[in-house]
């Protein structure tokens, strides 16, 4: 339906955008929870930030951004009865080629990191996910307890995958990703993906979460767009494709349905349009915002030729 | 029920002064094209209430005591005429009235255009569709739902838009019928032109509230539209060229006065002239049109036998092509409705009109790029019968009665993927439906004052196989019922005449509605899929009262009117806000439901007569609903506007020029706001605030048209006019959405967020030649 809008900008040729200012509104900040604990061979080790959400605003610099980090929760994860905590680590608390090492595994360019970044994570090493288990993380922060659970599925794996030509010459040293993926008919399978090109941290694309509701019990040939960043060419003809000789990873993930259901309403949330209704963002986090959720992980990484 | 029969009889039988009476009956009719008036007043000159109205086949009859009359047959834009009657038998008269507005020496003083303070029904207009040609138009396309809009009681759906909302109720809850089919989709170009080109249709009826007992199936308002029969009486081409579309009529009369017809289409072609520009880009192939086709014709077999067989066919077809990306989208979707009518007189008092309908709206919507392909189908099929009564016993009563059966056929979002090589489904399988009601009612004018008129309509409707049960694992065969559902909907109209000229009325109606259309945008689309009561869907089902106050002034030349009412609702669907589209799941599994309530107050002033003419009509009114799933708490629907202003007004300055202008203001829609920003990944999400909890600016637009007719004379055989219209005069930026650009580097430290609203239509003028031969 989205490609009906099409129609739409072509009518409004004259229309016409004005900036305003939205109500403030009076419901105060939530406690945002953004944690996963990933299983697999190349999974990172658990890890929650904890920020707060921001009023609408025009503009906010790195002082600004670092204010909104949580400091001094409690935060804990429990499995199997065994209750392991979690401990807050900021990037200006180490030395710079930790910092490195830490921005890196978070997903941050370590280049042109400005903000204070921080994180609680399992510094004892022994919490590792773990498929088809349950995890179950309490925080405690600002004299409130949070509660949410996620389970690791199994991992429904990439099975091949082959990057295909352009027939605009134009595109001549771009590729379209090609995946198949093997569905298991006996559960319900939900997947998501992220892409990192040449070392970059993971991004996702528009939309990259899914499930086996088409083709369940089967092998499905699928593309995968790459991942947005903020550097891409704006002109559509490029979107989601690969350049040649450039090195991507995907990171293939199988998640549970709540994890999946957080995701999907993220993505839907960001389409907005005449013809488009607001989405709330199901996060599974009890009072707070944001996602605990469970990773099962496969890293592929190819030459894009 | 059956007390209510025996009172109805007994009122029939024995309510009037028996006396020998005799009957007076016949049709009315245009004298210059043969098409029947639908609502002309009938009346005993010496005794007003001695009346009735022309039924929609322009068949009127009317029971009168022995003696000489003079009876006076009269309609809206007509010259009078008056009969002088000798009854001292049952007769017939065929009447023909002649157009006569624009001859002022023939306007009698004591014409009766009263009916509005007269009739028992509330909340009802008719509009000619002459009346509507004359109100400005968006770039030019007369439209009749946008001229409905304009009414009070009745809301815009968006900026431009066709769609409706009626006293605070859903675009679904309005009946809209085309010669009796209902037509499930109602706009073009995803709403801003409607299905219903204004050179086929001869008059359009809206109720807005507490509607006759042969109507149902619907909780809000009903819009009757009548096709033209075709010019019984000789042959005629008429036709435009606008600026988005062109249209061509021909009717005409296949033998005079016994039978004719009409075919009439339309087609736009704003894409079709970019396309030698689009065949240079990325873009070639890329298209989007839509037309119409209407096509009626009738034959009169005796005086007591006449068939109408008419048909609408309509398409929306948007491609969209990318070949550099091998990426396309093809988009068809419309209507398609076919009625046979069948007109029988069984005595002077007894008409019976029969109905086969059958109707179609079917939307498809295929995606592919490379090898994959996504495609997804829905739409909904009806086949129907009906049986329509209209029992003319006295001039004191006025009964109708019948019975309407349809099997619907609902698709679901059935959707396939492909990827070559393989297709899969998601197996979603068509829902079907017996629809079957009948309803009796009798409008009774007791005496000069009281009148009132009682109605009831009972309903059964069956959720019917083939069906399989995901709930009880049960199959069940065709026709096999699953789950049934039965009800009665007892309406009352009820109106007292202070004087001649004011009357106070009263209406109450409780309706079931048995079908749905939920969106979950905020606009309805043509991709929103009808789904039916089911095993797990109830009926909506809604209470509305009204209490108006109707006075006319200097001799009928102004009317004016006070309505407040009062509606609830039940059963009524949305979405839950976590809701996502997947075409993978049936969209009842997602529904949620909860209440509604509307209640406001009309004022409506209208100039009838003269150089002159136009209204003014103000709603003060409050819409909202309440969900479980949606915090619990009322809120305002995307409906809700406070206050709603609409000002027409056109003037005749001669033969040769006149002019339409119209103004139009609204509180602000209600939408639901930005309240915090956080970082996930990154990247910015926004939380919203309670739904529709906060409002968009006010809505206010002011419309001017002129029409040129350079040899003015009804005498010619070729007549041409030019429309020149303006379209939001002084460019007001109405918002028609509103949007937030946010962006965030988390690592850099910066976020920037912008709270942006859209305008579409800005100042839009436009030109229209039409023309007429005959």
């Amino acid at each position: 339906m989205r490609f009906a809008l099409f129609l739409l900008l072509s009518l409004c040729l004259y229309s016409c955008e004005e900036e305003f200012i939205p109500d403030a509104g009076d419901s105060g900040q939530d406690l945002v929870v953004e944690g996963y604990i990933e299983a697999g061979e190349d999974a990172l080790p658990p890890y929650v930030f904890l920020t707060r959400s921001l009023p609408f605003f025009n503009s906010l610099d790195s002082n600004a951004l670092a204010q909104y980090y949580v400091h001094g929760a409690e935060v804990r994860v429990t499995h199997n009865g065994t209750i392991y905590p979690l401990t807050e680590l900021c990037l200006s608390q180490l030395s710079p080629a930790q910092q490195e090492q830490l921005a890196s595994l978070l997903g941050f360019d370590p280049d042109s990191l400005q903000t204070d970044i921080c994180v609680y994570l399992d510094l004892s090493g022994q919490l590792k996910g773990e498929a088809e288990q349950t995890y179950e993380l309490n925080v405690q922060a600002d004299g409130k307890t949070y509660h949410a659970v996620t389970t690791i599925p199994r991992l429904e794996p990439i099975d091949s995958f082959y990057f295909k030509q352009m027939p605009d010459p134009r595109l001549a040293e771009y590729r379209d990703l090609r995946v198949f993926v093997t569905d298991s008919a006996d559960q319900k399978d939900y997947w998501r993906y992220l892409t990192s090109v040449n070392g970059r941290p993971y991004t996702g694309a528009q939309f990259a979460s899914f499930d086996d509701s088409f083709g369940s019990g089967q092998t499905i040939e699928s593309p995968l767009p790459k991942g947005e960043e903020a550097d891409d060419p704006t002109d559509p003809l490029y979107f989601g494709l690969y350049h040649v000789g450039d090195t991507v990873s995907v990171k293939w993930m199988s998640i549970d349905s709540t994890t999946y259901q957080f995701w999907r309403t993220v993505e839907f949330s960001r389409v907005q349009g005449p013809f488009s209704s607001y989405v709330r963002v199901a996060g599974n986090v009890s009072d707070a915002l944001g996602i605990w959720g469970g990773y099962h992980v496969q890293i592929i990484r190819a030459v894009v030729q | 029920m059956r007390h209510f029969c025996y009172i109805l009889g007994l009122l029939v039988l024995f309510g009037p002064v028996r006396a020998q009476t005799y009957t007076l009956s016949g049709y009315i009719r245009d004298a210059n094209s043969g098409e029947s008036l639908i609502g002309a007043t009938v009346y005993d000159k010496g005794n007003p209430l001695r009346g009735t109205v022309s039924n929609a086949y322009g068949f009127y009859s009317l029971s009168l005591p022995a003696g000489t009359y003079t009876i006076v047959f009269s309609y809206t834009g007509y010259r009078q005429r008056e009969e002088m009657v000798q009854l001292d038998a049952d007769k017939n008269l065929d009447v023909s009235l002649t157009e006569g507005v624009e001859i002022k020496e023939v306007i009698v003083k004591s014409e009766r255009d009263d009916k509005n303070v007269r009739s028992t029904q509330m909340g009802t207009v008719k509009l000619s569709t002459e009346r509507i040609k004359a109100i400005p138009a968006l770039m030019g396309e007369v439209d009749v739902l946008k001229s409905i809009q304009l009414l009070p009681g009745v809301l815009s759906s968006t900026e431009g838009s066709s769609g409706f909302y009626v006293r605070g109720g859903g675009p679904d809850q309005n009946l809209i019928l085309l010669d009796e089919a209902v037509v499930y989709n109602s706009g073009h170009m995803l709403g801003f032109f409607s299905v219903f080109n204004a050179d086929a249709i001869k008059h359009t009826t809206l109720i807005k509230g507490n509607m006759p007992a042969r109507y149902g199936g619907r909780l809000s308002s009903v819009v009757d539209i009548q096709m033209k029969d075709g010019n019984s009486h000789h042959y005629a081409v008429t036709g435009g060229v606008g600026t988005v579309s062109s249209r061509l009529t021909v009717e005409g009369p296949i033998r005079r006065d016994v039978s004719s017809f009409l075919i009439t289409g339309r087609r736009t072609y704003l894409f079709d002239l970019i396309q030698p520009v689009l065949r240079k880009t990325d873009f070639a192939g890329t298209n989007y049109y839509f037309y119409d086709l209407n096509m009626k014709v009738n034959y009169k077999f005796s005086s007591r036998d006449k068939v109408y067989a008419s048909g609408y066919f309509g398409r929306d077809v948007l491609k969209f092509k990318n070949g550099a990306r091998d990426f396309g989208v093809h988009m068809p979707y419309g209507n398609a409705t076919a009625t046979l009518r069948w007109n029988h007189l069984f005595s002077d008092k007894l008409f019976v009109n029969t109905s086969l309908i059958y109707n179609d709206y079917n939307f498809t919507v295929t995606g592919n790029q490379d090898k994959f392909e996504l495609k997804v189908f829905s739409g909904v099929r009806d086949w129907g019968s009906k049986v329509d009564f209209d029992w003319f016993p006295t001039y004191r009563h006025r009964v109708q009665f019948g019975a309407q059966y349809t099997w619907h056929r609902f698709r679901p979002n059935a959707a396939e993927v492909s990827d070559g090589e393989n297709i899969y489904t998601n197996g979603l399988k068509p829902k079907y439906a017996h629809d079957l009601s009948v309803y009796l009612s009798d409008e009774i004018k007791l005496n000069e004052h009281f009148s009132f008129q009682p109605g009831l309509r009972a309903d059964y409707y069956a959720f019917a196989g083939p069906y399989h049960s995901a709930l009880t694992g049960r199959d069940y065969g065709l026709f096999q019922v699953v789950r049934p559902f039965y009800g009665l909907e007892p309406r009352l109209g009820a109106k007292y005449a202070l004087s001649a000229d004011a009357s106070i009325k009263f209406g109450v109606g409780y309706n079931r509605q048995f079908v749905h259309l939920v969106s979950a945008s905020n606009n309805s689309l043509p991709a929103d899929v009808w789904v039916t009561s089911s095993e797990q869907v109830n009926p909506q089902r809604g209470i509305q009262t009204s209490l108006g106050f109707f006075k006319n002034f200097a001799d009928n030349k102004y009317e004016s009117s006070v309505e407040v009412y009062h509606k609830y609702l039940w059963d009524q669907i949305d979405y839950p806000e976590y809701y996502t589209e997947d075409p993978a799941r049936d969209v009842e599994d997602n529904f949620i439901y909860g209440e509604g309530r509307s209640y406001g107050i009309e004022l409506f002033v209208k100039k009838r007569k003269g150089q002159l003419t136009g209204w003014v009509g103000y709603t003060l009114s409050k819409t909202d609903r309440i969900f479980d799933g949606i915090k619990g708490v009322f809120f305002p629907t995307t409906y809700d506007r406070r206050h709603d202003l609409s000002l027409v007004a056109n003037y005749k300055l001669n033969r040769k020029w006149s002019f339409g202008g119209v103004f139009v203001y609204g509180s602000g829609r209600a939408y639901t706001p930005l309240e915090n920003i956080y970082i996930i990944e990154g990247k910015p999400v926004i939380k919203y605030g309670l739904r529709n909890s906060a409002r968009i600016d006010p809505y206010h637009r002011f419309d001017l048209s002129a029409t040129f007719t350079p040899h003015p004379g009804k005498d010619k055989r070729f007549q041409s006019s030019w429309n020149f219209s303006v379209y939001n005069v002084y460019n007001r930026h109405n918002p028609f959405f509103i949007y937030y650009d946010i962006h965030s580097d988390l690592g850099k430290g910066a976020a920037n967020a912008r709270a942006v609203k859209v305008s579409i239509f800005p100042i839009i003028p436009s030109i229209t030649w039409n023309f007429k031969w005959r």
